[in-house]
């Protein structure tokens, strides 16, 4: 029998209601409620509403479904941490001398890539903290504060592997500062928005990093590897759009 | 790399003492830059050193200057040797930051377009001020 999308009516905080299309989830939560919805069947104008609402810290309920999905799919990937350090470092193994031969080389840039590693390793640092600040603020509310430790997770794994190879190609891996010595702007961050925002401004700023750092490597394995950690804060970013109402995926491009 | 020292000396003092009468960069739009200074989040801020220094006072400052900043020794020597951030020094280290400054921590392959480029470097002429 074809299952037909119900549609959904969730009443908003101020009064009116919303309608959306449910829609099943894909396979890997198949029987595990997964629910999603399309939000690109909103009625025009909801969206602005969805951002007053975050803005007074709450989750819309628009979003509940969307984001307990997708918490959800993060607690079951969580144990991949290891297994993408693991199948990264593999992706290192055995390369470690060609990476080091073209380390000694240098180039025309003048720039190692140790140097690109550390400094990536040096954003990872602080991507780490500012969740474990934000995961203390106490504003953040599930299930967005159990996607914000798994998305620490994920940077610590990237700090990891970085670290890991510059010490491989001899390097002396950049020490994490002190949390007090990053100077977060936690004055600012009054709301769970405020923290999203400020999480997605870090996460989109090192798509960015990645990305201009890619061209750069001599070695293509790191540049592979640097595109994996790439993908992975990409979908950080989207996530944390989402979950601030605005377009997971404006564009077709990253830059 | 000693010729890559010397030529990056070179780059230097040439960009920043050789006043160039007409910007090679179309009129630059702060709003846009504003959006585009976004890919510079991993890194930079304006008001505090992160994994980069600080942006906030940066026109008119000698490269490699921020008190405390832990800089590459290729960005100290580049200041030393008179490297200043302005429109026109910004626009050549932006365009290729590892060409201009060899050596530099800033391991980014650059903001290619020419009005892209003039944007950023319209929002950071306002955003820095001091």
């Amino acid at each position: 029998m074809r299952d037909t999308p119900p549609t959904l009516t969730l009443p908003l905080k101020g009064g009116g209601e919303v309608h959306g299309k449910a829609t099943k989830s894909p396979s890997p939560l198949k029987g595990e409620g997964g629910v999603g919805v399309t939000l690109g069947v909103l009625k025009a104008g909801t969206r602005t509403r969805f951002r007053s609402i975050i803005e007074e810290a709450t989750m819309p309920q628009i979003f509940v479904p969307t984001f307990q999905l997708i918490a959800r799919r993060a607690f079951l990937a969580r144990s991949g941490k290891a297994a993408f350090s693991a199948a990264a470092l593999a992706l290192l193994a055995g390369n470690e001398a060609l990476a080091a031969e073209a380390e000694k080389k240098g180039g025309a840039t003048g720039t190692s890539d140790v140097t690109i590693l550390n400094t990536a390793l040096g954003a990872e640092q602080e991507a780490i903290a500012a969740y474990q600040v934000g995961a203390e603020s106490g504003l953040l509310q599930k299930p967005v504060l159990d996607l914000a430790v798994t998305f620490q997770g994920q940077h610590k794994a990237h700090a990891e592997l970085l670290a890991s190879t510059v010490k491989k190609l001899g390097g002396k891996p950049v020490e994490a500062k002190k949390t007090a010595d990053y100077h977060f702007p936690t004055d600012k961050l009054k709301s769970q928005a405020d923290v999203l925002r400020f999480a997605a401004g870090l996460e989109r700023g090192a798509v960015s990093a990645y990305l201009g750092a890619l061209p750069l490597f001599k070695s293509r394995d790191l540049a592979k590897a640097a595109g994996s950690i790439l993908g992975d804060e990409a979908m950080h970013w989207a996530v944390l759009r989402q979950a601030l109402g605005e377009a997971p995926v404006p564009e077709a491009f990253v830059s | 790399m000693r010729m890559n020292a010397l030529r990056a000396a070179a780059l230097v003092v040439l960009a920043a003492t050789v006043p160039l009468a007409v910007s090679a960069l179309p009129p630059g739009d702060p709003a846009r830059g504003e959006k585009i200074y976004g890919r510079c989040m991993a890194c930079h801020s304006i008001d505090r050193d992160r994994t980069g220094p600080r942006h906030a006072g940066l026109f008119g400052r000698r490269a490699g200057s921020v008190p405390g900043f832990p800089y590459s020794a290729a960005m100290k020597k580049a200041g030393e040797g008179g490297l200043v951030w302005n429109e026109q020094t910004l626009d050549k280290f932006l365009q290729n930051p590892t060409k201009f400054v060899p050596g530099t921590r800033m391991g980014y392959a650059g903001v290619k377009d020419d009005q892209e480029r003039a944007d950023l470097i319209a929002y950071l002429k306002e955003a820095t001020r001091q």
